[in-house]
This record gives structure tokens, sequence and C-alpha cells, in this order.
């Protein structure tokens, strides 16, 4: 049986749990992330077939290195290389959950995003193109219903054909001016095989423009802590 | 029906002045000395504000406003209602402690002792939570106004 | 090494040049933009004016409203949590002591039963009365989390917190500190500002966890038995307001800077689904229980050990136990309480819970006999002085530990040792104001 692993990411109370409990039902195993007390959720899915494995990353809002969480979110997707990362966006909270969907795409994600609790963005009085959204955004959107269980069988689906197809990282590009320094710095960067092969060069660049001290530390910058 | 709602808004915020009143009462002797009064700040206090937002928020509803008047009635309502099955659990509790479980605490209790200004308050709310949520619900109908 | 950090540099400057922004703070900004222009084009309509959780909001979040709503609502909360739980507790109480009978009358060897029978019966049973309040706590509690009113009391506690060189996320921690401290404690972890993080969890101590409950539960029952939901209530904010007043001095003598600005994002409001709301209370109330459990267990029995060895000794007076509580005795003078209630406060420092257990085995009673000889020993003031020095002195050692996981050994010991020092002096304030109003 094909093993997929899937790592789901997205805002707290967008209903990421509630997915992540349908899709494994009782076949889940909760811990802690090494020395943390953070719940690492991990399950297991079947469809089609192919055997889905899921981490349910703690919810966060973005990328950053201020709290355990991001830093968690960030380490997975970026060690652990994750098959698909499903960003699971509230719908009714476009603007705010976006945020963590662009750094997603800065890291180069095989993304999906589940376009969440459409039914409160419609009753809100919302209209969204899904189907623009996806184009912009350069990844597929799966619009769910996740507690009346709407969606998630395409979703699964949608999962398995992005692997099969072998679909591209999703990427993010950002105004010239900007998007020249990340290249003279991941230049940089790239003389030195170690970091090379460790690390995705253009999200490392602009972690370390931004000033990200996670980034910074790794690369020797600045002391450790 | 209307006419209905329309009545029933004036009654709620007439009934809740006696309660007041009363509450006000049990506030006062709430901040009386330990330990001899039978006081219950707790109660007095909720009873307070939820009284106060039906008051304030009917009659700002009955001038039509939304924010500072349906508002605090519509959460007054939600807040007596709570108040209500607190009221009647506890009811309950103490049915249970009397009845089935014979302690001794409890040897002279009996319903009547319970029915208290929560419970009528409470009782009163549903009335006026389902005016309040019939309001909202044509208001929304043809768009909120902002106020 | 030196290449990077040139480029980097160079990199600033020019952005600098180019957008009058510097990189942390330009990127932020560029992504808003790029999400803008995604959004503007995806989205073909906005949202209605108001939703239904805008209007209840004006009431909730209104100035003056906002607080005597919250007030009211912790009120219920704790009525709930006592006078409804209330048949509940008293069966599991009257099922323990059942089976403390039994023990003692099916086993011969009566060291054995003792140690059957008040040992582990007694020690378990007298604590695991309370968990039926606590998992009805974690019920309300979970309640008004699930359909999104705790994130507005954040935002309304947010400016009377500023005084308190705290922001609203602060009330979060010590919410849940009413359940247990060391989850509280640990929830100081997402506070951003190291400063607010220290205060938060230095005095969440402060805010009366669920394992006081059975010391005020037992002497409020005692005592004050038409009111005390009432007296716990005010205990419950007697906490509160130290925590403030603690916070305050220290953030304002001992630290410098001012706590960061609050962005919060408040969800809409929803009725919580029955089924979450009890899986939330579960998972919370097993934790205390096994904490209960196991902690408490084994400090029930090192009390039962110390209060019967020497072996052979005649009453607990004579045994390692008493002879401990009297060393102590001179010190509580003031309070008028005696030894025994010295030595329970030692045994409070392993774990909150156990204080009454403690009590038991000293005295040598059960539970409703313990009642009667509690009211003997003290006056109603004393006992009141007495459920203060509960809530304010050292924290349990679990939550000793949780702080020193968060903080460091120094804010650990700085807080055992303020707690303490708190404690005697807000009992003996206590002593004396009431001494004074009631004669």
């Amino acid at each position: 049986m094909k093993r997929i692993r899937v790592a789901l990411a997205g805002n707290p109370n967008v209903g990421k749990s509630v997915i992540f409990n349908f899709l494994t039902g009782g076949r889940q195993h909760v811990g802690n992330w090494p020395g943390k007390t953070i719940e690492k959720k991990e399950g297991i899915c079947y469809h089609r077939g192919y055997e889905l494995y899921i981490m349910d990353l703690p919810g966060i809002y973005s990328l950053t290195t201020f709290s355990p969480e991001e830093l968690i979110a960030r380490d997975y997707i970026l060690n652990e290389k994750p098959d698909v990362v499903v960003n699971i966006v509230d719908a009714s909270n476009l603007r705010r959950n976006l945020y963590l969907t662009i750094q997603l795409m800065e890291l180069g994600a095989r993304l999906i995003i589940a376009l969440n609790k459409s039914d409160l963005a419609e009753s809100l009085g919302y209209e969204i193109d899904e189907k623009r959204l996806e184009k912009n955004l350069g990844v597929p959107v799966v619009p769910t219903v996740a507690t009346r269980r709407i969606g998630l069988q395409e979703l699964c689906d949608k999962i398995i054909e992005v692997v099969e197809r072998g679909a591209p990282p999703s990427s993010i590009t950002y105004p010239e001016i900007v998007e020249a320094e990340i290249e003279r710095i991941r230049n940089v960067l790239e003389k030195d095989p170690m970091i090379r092969e460790s690390y995705n060069t253009r999200w490392l660049a602009i972690k370390l423009l931004e000033g990200d001290e996670d980034a910074l530390r790794k690369l020797g910058l600045i002391r450790g802590g | 029906m209307d006419l209905l709602c329309g009545i029933v808004r004036w009654f709620m915020p007439a009934r809740a002045l006696p309660d007041l009143v009363q509450t006000s009462l049990s506030l006062d002797l709430g901040k009386g000395r330990v330990p001899a009064i039978t006081l219950d700040p707790g109660m007095g206090l909720s009873l307070l504000v939820i009284g106060f937002s039906l008051l304030y928020g009917g009659l700002g509803s009955l001038k039509g406003k939304l924010k500072g008047g349906e508002s605090f009635f519509l959460v007054g309502s939600i807040l007596a209602l709570i108040l209500l099955v607190l009221q009647v659990l506890i009811l309950f509790a103490n049915g249970v402690e009397t009845y089935a479980l014979r302690i001794e605490d409890f040897s002279g209790w009996t319903p009547l002792e319970d029915l208290n200004e929560g419970l009528v308050l409470g009782l009163l709310a549903i009335p006026t939570l389902s005016s309040s949520i019939k309001r909202l619900r044509s208001l929304r109908k043809t768009g909120y106004q902002k106020d | 090494m030196e290449e990077l950090r040139k480029v980097l540099d160079e990199a600033k400057n020019r952005l600098i040049e180019s957008f009058g922004l510097e990189p942390d703070v330009l990127l932020p900004d560029i992504r808003y933009r790029v999400i803008e222009e995604i959004v503007s084009t995806s989205i073909i309509r906005e949202k209605v004016e108001l939703t239904l959780t805008d209007v209840i909001d004006d009431a909730i979040l209104n100035k003056y409203l906002g607080i005597p709503v919250f007030i009211s609502l912790a009120w219920m909360m704790f009525q709930f949590t006592f006078s409804v739980a209330a048949p509940i507790v008293d069966a599991v109480d009257m099922f323990f002591s059942w089976i403390g009978e039994i023990i003692g009358e099916y086993i011969s060897n009566s060291f054995l039963a003792s140690f059957l029978a008040d040992g582990i019966v007694g020690g378990l049973g007298t604590i695991l009365v309370f968990v039926p309040n606590i998992f009805f706590l974690f019920l309300a509690l979970s309640a008004l989390e699930d359909s999104g009113y705790l994130a507005r009391v954040a935002f309304i506690f947010d400016r009377v917190m500023r005084k308190f060189r705290l922001s609203g996320r602060s009330i979060i921690p010590h919410l849940i500190g009413f359940g247990c401290n060391v989850p509280g404690v640990m929830a100081t972890r997402t506070i951003v500002g190291e400063n607010e993080r220290i205060l938060t969890a230095i005095t969440n101590p402060l805010i009366s966890c669920s394992a006081r409950l059975p010391v005020y539960v037992l002497f409020a029952g005692v005592f004050f038995p038409d009111n005390s939901p009432t007296i716990i209530f005010s205990l419950y904010m007697l906490g509160i307001v130290l925590a403030f007043l603690i916070s305050f001095v220290v953030g304002r003598f001992f630290l410098k800077g001012r706590p960061s600005p609050l962005i919060m994002e408040l969800p809409e409001y929803s009725m919580p689904e029955t089924r979450t709301l009890l899986m939330h209370m579960w998972e919370r109330g097993i934790m205390f229980v096994k904490k209960a459990g196991t902690v408490i267990l084994a400090g029930v029995i090192a009390i039962w050990a110390l209060s019967n060895l020497p072996l052979g000794v005649k009453s607990v007076e004579e045994s390692y136990l008493g002879i401990l509580g009297h060393i102590m005795e001179p010190l509580f003078k003031p309070f008028g309480w005696d030894w025994r209630i010295a030595v329970s406060i030692v045994f409070g420092f392993v774990a909150k819970e156990i204080v009454v257990g403690a009590l038991g085995m000293i005295y040598g009673v059960e539970e409703e006999a313990l009642e009667n000889v509690i009211s003997q020993t003290m006056t109603p003031l004393s006992a009141y002085a007495f459920m203060t020095f509960v809530l304010i002195y050292v924290p349990c050692v679990a939550t000793l530990a949780a702080i020193k996981g968060e903080l460091g050994w120094k804010w650990a010991i700085f807080s055992a040792i303020y707690e303490v020092i708190l404690a005697y002096l807000v009992a003996l304030m206590i002593m004396v104001i009431g001494g004074v109003m009631l004669s």
C-alpha cells in the first residue's frame, strides 16, 4: 500500500482538529513533541488504496520564532519534508489565514488549501470565487465544511492526485527589487555545499533578510541561546 | 404579532423593575458584615446586571436602536436564561440531596424554598428572548443599520 | 560568513532606500500586500455589516457593562460547580465512608486495617470526593471557552490589566489556574513579552486552584454553612485581587519595561458542541485526577506513616508528626491554630489537596467527624484566616516545578518565599481586622 505523508497546518480554531478527527477516526496517537508540552497528534487514514499518514501540526498564525508551536511546525516541514501540506483556511477570515499560507509558499511546501467553514462564510455574506483563488495562489483549493463532513472525500482525492501527478512545490513571487536581494543572498548561500544540501536556500534567504532569529542562529550570525 | 411583541417589550422592563429594587437590597446586604447575615451578593449582582440590561436595552430597543438597545436586551435575556437553567439545576440538586440522599443538612427543605427571584426573572426571559430573536431576524433580512 | 553578513547589510540598506522600511517590517508588509491582491480578486462579496456576534459584543464588550457581566457569569459558574455538583459529591463521600467501615469490619490486624482504611481509602476518598466539583468546573470553563466568550474576557480586561503591567493575554492562564495552577503556569508560555510572562506565572498560584477547594469546602461548610458558596467566592476574589496587587508591585519596582500591545482575534460566537465540551472536560479532569492519584496518595501514606510511627505510639501527638507540629506551633499562635493545623500546612506544600486528608489523619477521624472536631478547635474568624493562608502560601510542588520550568530557579524560589510571607501577613491582617470588627 502506497504511503503518503501529510501535514495539517493552519490557524487555531479553523477546524483543523475536526478534519483530523474525521479523517483518522480512532486511528490516531496523541503524544508530546520531544522536550515540549505541546500536543503531537498523528494518525492514519485509508483512502482508495493509499495509506495517508497525517501529522496534525500545532495551530499557528505565522512561521516566526516567537512561539514553540511555530518552530515545531516549520521544523517539521523543513526536516521531515512531508509529501503534502494541507493548509486549512477559515473562509470567513481569509486575509488573516492567508498570512500563514504565504509563508508556507515561501517554504516551498507542496500545498493544498482546504477552504473550511464555507457555510459560515456564506452565512456572513461572503462569496468567494474558489477557482480564482486557486489561480491566484497557484495551489489547489478544496472547499470544505468539516463539521458536516463535506469536502473531505474530495480533499483526500486531491491529496492523492497531487502526489501522483508530481505537482511542483508552491512558490510566491515578490516585487522585483526584493526578489533581486533574495537572489543575491541565495547565491552566497549556495556557495556552501553543506547549506545547499540541508536547506531550502530561497526560504533561508528570505528568513535571513527578515532577521529571523532561528535562521540567523543556525548560520552562526548571532549567538545561540 | 408585532403588537404583541410591542407589548412584551414594554412589559419586560416594567417587570424587571421590582426585581431591581429587591436585588439592590440584597446587594447592600452583601456589603454587610461577616458572617451572620444571609447574603448573596453574587445573585444580587447578576440580577442587577440582567435587570439593567433589560431595562436599558428595552428602552433603547423601543427607540429603534440596535446597538445600545436591542443588543443589551438580547444579552440580558441570554444571561437571564442561563440563570434560569442554573436555578433549575440547583433546585434539582437540592431535591436529590433531600429526598434521595437524605442528607441531614437538608432535612427541612422543600422545593418552595428555592423559588427565588432568579427563577422568576429567568422564566420571564423566555418570552423576551424569543421576541428579541424574532426582531433580530427580521432586521437581518432587511440589512442591519449601522447605528 | 563575512560575505553573507556583507550581503545582508547591503540588502538591508538598499531596501530601506527603496521602500523606506527595514526588512523585518518590510517583509510582513509585502506579504500583506500580496494577500490583499489575491483576496480582492477572489472575493466577490464581503460580509454583511453586522453579525449576531457584533450585536452581542456590543453589550459584552461595553465599557461599563463588560466587567459586571463577567463577574455575574463567573459567579454563576461557581454556583454551578458547587451547588449543582453537591449531591454527587455527597454520594461519593458516603460511598468512601462505607468502604472504610467495611474494611474495618473484615480485617482483623488493626495496623493493616488502619493502613487500608485510614491511609489508602480515607486519603483517596477525601480527595476524590471533590473530583465531581473539578469536572463541573472544567465543564463550565470549557463551555465559556468553546462559545467564544473567553476571548472577550481577555479583551475586556486588557485595559484594566495594563495598569498592572500586564496585557489582557494574561487573563487566560489565570483562568486556567482556577482549574489547576500547573497548566495555568504552563499556559504563560504563549505570552510574548518576558515581563508579562514572569508576572503572570508567579502570580498564578495566588489564583485558587481546584486543589484548594477541599479545604475551602470543608471549612466553609463547617463555619459558614448558610453562605459557603459566597465565602468560597470571596476567597477566589481575594486571590485575584492579590494577584493583581503583586503583579503591580513586582512589575513596578522590580522589572523594567511595559507590556506589548494586544492584537487579538475574536472568534464568532457559537453554541458549544456537546461532544467537544465533554471531551475537553474529560481531558482536563483526568489530568487532575491522575495528579491527585499519584502525588496525593503518596502524600497521604507518608502522613499516615509519620503519624503512626514510631511503632506503638498511642496518639498522633506522640508520633513524628506530632513532634513536628509542636515545633511549629508558636509560629501560628496569633491565629489560634494548634499544632495539628501547623502540620497539615506542611503537607499542603506537597499538594494542597492533602491538607484535608492530613487533618483527617491527624485527628484520627473520618470526614463527618472531622467537621465536628474542627468546629471545636477553631473560631470562624481563625478558620477564615486559615483558608486565606492556604490560598496564598507556597505553591504546591508541581506548580513550583512548572514555574522553574518556565522561568528558572530564581523565580521559583522567589515565588515560594514571597508567598509564605504574604500568606502570613494577610492572615494576620484578617485576624486583626476581624477582631476589631467583631468586638
